[in-house]
């Protein structure tokens, strides 16, 4: 029997003179990080996580934690999507904390996770945030293999994301979705839709001016998403049939954001394959 | 006694600007999920057994636990905490401006300076009702069910006008969720700090929905 992945990948950052590097990394089995890179130039450094065992089962621990000194800049990504295989029983747990000093930018764009039917999932996500820094960051989840026609059922997914700046938390969102049909049908729910996903920026208060020129960037051709204020940031979620169309609104959102806040041109990570 | 104040704090006639507000039903409305009294009685169902208002009733329980010994520290931190858990801004200024508007109330009525709470603002709603079930002697258990009853018959009020459905029909479903309310507590009551989750992304969305209504009743 299969006992479950103990991983872990904890990665530092550090900056000097306008570059930032990767000062220090530690990972063990299955997760991998690849070799920084640096399309932008020297300001940026980007770098794209690996999972080598294809996806996580039931009993994996995986805990990643990721440190930004002050003023560094960071794009963490992931090299596919993850997918989370059926469980009987046991969770598979993936720990994410993200330390951001002073000043410092995060940008943290994983790809999409599909959760299969019967997947037990749970993660949690921790952001500390120093003065002044910056993250965003979004969360893309399919439930279920719809190509296969199949369905979130009997799987457990729990999502916390924390963000705490000086002790205090800033924004909190803890989502618990069960795998059953009125879950699934509900408007409450699913809503019959594959796919959610939340897209956040945060770190800096956002007018609600900037708030309306972002709702009219988002196209309105059926699929739900909406934006609406946090304290310090924004929040953005969507419910559809589509990663791909999820990833492309949250793209528009991110690089307009990009912009505006990091004075830094749109990009796409070359390993995103799009 | 406290079966009377426990009367006067569920009661929608508490001044405190709870009628205003919708909580994504207006929008839900616009958008045909919501359009007679069985697809409200089941968005409410739905939202007892597995939305937000479960995390709600969690602070509310967690709020009144440390009244007692004036943990004002622990009160003032789960107020923070909820205020960053509001799935939309529009409900996070809900919070705030009836739970401040309660705390207001309840100062004008019956405070001492000891217990004034002001220092608390923004207050959440949840938080001051709280403060002032435990200060009118109503017990934690009372608490959370009228709490959840005056939740929901602001909320089939909110479904009454925008649907629009007859009062009969409303009551109807306050009624048959009685049940369904009672059922509930006893979870929520045993809920750890990491079990304060909810299945909430239709209000979340409904909510974020509602801020850009074109033409709205309810308050954003």
């Amino acid at each position: 029997m299969h006992r479950g992945w103990l991983g872990e990948l904890s990665i530092s950052f550090k900056t000097k003179n306008g570059l930032t590097w990767l000062d220090r990394s530690f990972a063990s089995a299955p997760l991998k990080l690849q070799r920084s890179l640096y399309p932008e130039g020297i300001e940026c450094c980007h770098n794209v996580i690996l999972h080598t065992a294809g996806g996580i089962v039931a009993g994996d621990r995986l805990s990643i934690s990721c440190q930004l000194d002050n003023n560094c800049s960071v794009l963490i990504t992931n090299a596919a999507a993850t997918k989370v295989y059926r469980s009987e029983q046991n969770f598979a747990v993936q720990n994410i904390q993200l330390v951001l000093k002073e000043n410092s930018i995060l940008e943290w764009l994983p790809q999409e996770t599909i959760l299969f039917a019967a997947a037990k999932f749970r993660q949690n996500l921790t952001i500390e945030l120093g003065e002044n820094a910056l993250c965003f960051g979004w969360e893309i989840n399919r439930f279920g293999r719809t190509a296969r026609n199949e369905k979130f059922r009997n799987g457990i997914w729990q999502n916390h994301i924390e963000v705490w700046q000086n002790g205090d938390p800033i924004w909190i969102d803890r989502q618990f979705l069960v795998g059953q049909e009125d879950i699934a049908r509900s408007y409450n729910g699913l809503w019959n839709q594959s796919t959610t996903g939340t897209f956040w920026f945060i770190g800096k208060v956002v007018t609600p001016e900037i708030i309306d020129s972002l709702r009219s960037l988002l196209p309105t051709d059926g699929d739900e998403i909406f934006i609406t204020r946090l304290q310090k940031g924004l929040v953005c979620r969507y419910r559809g049939n589509s990663t791909a169309v999820c990833r492309q609104k949250f793209i528009l959102l991110w690089h307009c954001l990009r912009e505006m806040y990091t004075h830094r041109e749109a990009h796409i990570p070359a390993v995103w394959q799009i | 006694m406290s079966l009377l104040a426990l009367l006067q704090l569920s009661s929608p006639q508490l001044p405190v600007g709870t009628y205003s507000y919708s909580e994504g039903i207006e929008f839900l409305v616009e958008k045909g999920v919501i359009y007679d009294h069985l697809s409200l009685d089941y968005w409410l169902r739905q939202e007892l057994n597995y939305g937000s208002v479960r995390i709600d009733c969690g602070i509310l329980v967690r709020t009144y636990q440390n009244i007692p010994t004036e943990n004002l520290s622990k009160i003032r931190a789960w107020n923070k905490w909820l205020s960053a858990q509001r799935e939309s801004e529009e409900l996070r200024f809900q919070n705030w401006q009836t739970g401040n508007a309660l705390i207001k109330l309840f100062n004008d009525i019956c405070a001492t300076e000891k217990n004034s709470y002001s220092e608390l603002e923004p207050c959440n709603f949840t938080v001051a009702f709280a403060i002032v079930a435990y200060h009118w002697g109503i017990s934690l258990s009372d608490a959370v069910s009228s709490f959840l009853f005056a939740w929901v018959s602001n909320l089939v009020s909110a479904g009454i006008r925008s649907i629009p459905i007859g009062q009969t029909l409303g009551q109807k479903i306050l009624f048959n969720l009685h049940t369904e309310i009672m059922n509930v507590i006893p979870t929520i009551l045993s809920l750890k700090d990491d079990e304060l989750q909810s299945c909430s992304i239709g209000l979340a969305l409904a909510s974020m929905g509602h801020e850009t209504q074109y033409t709205r009743l309810f308050k954003s």
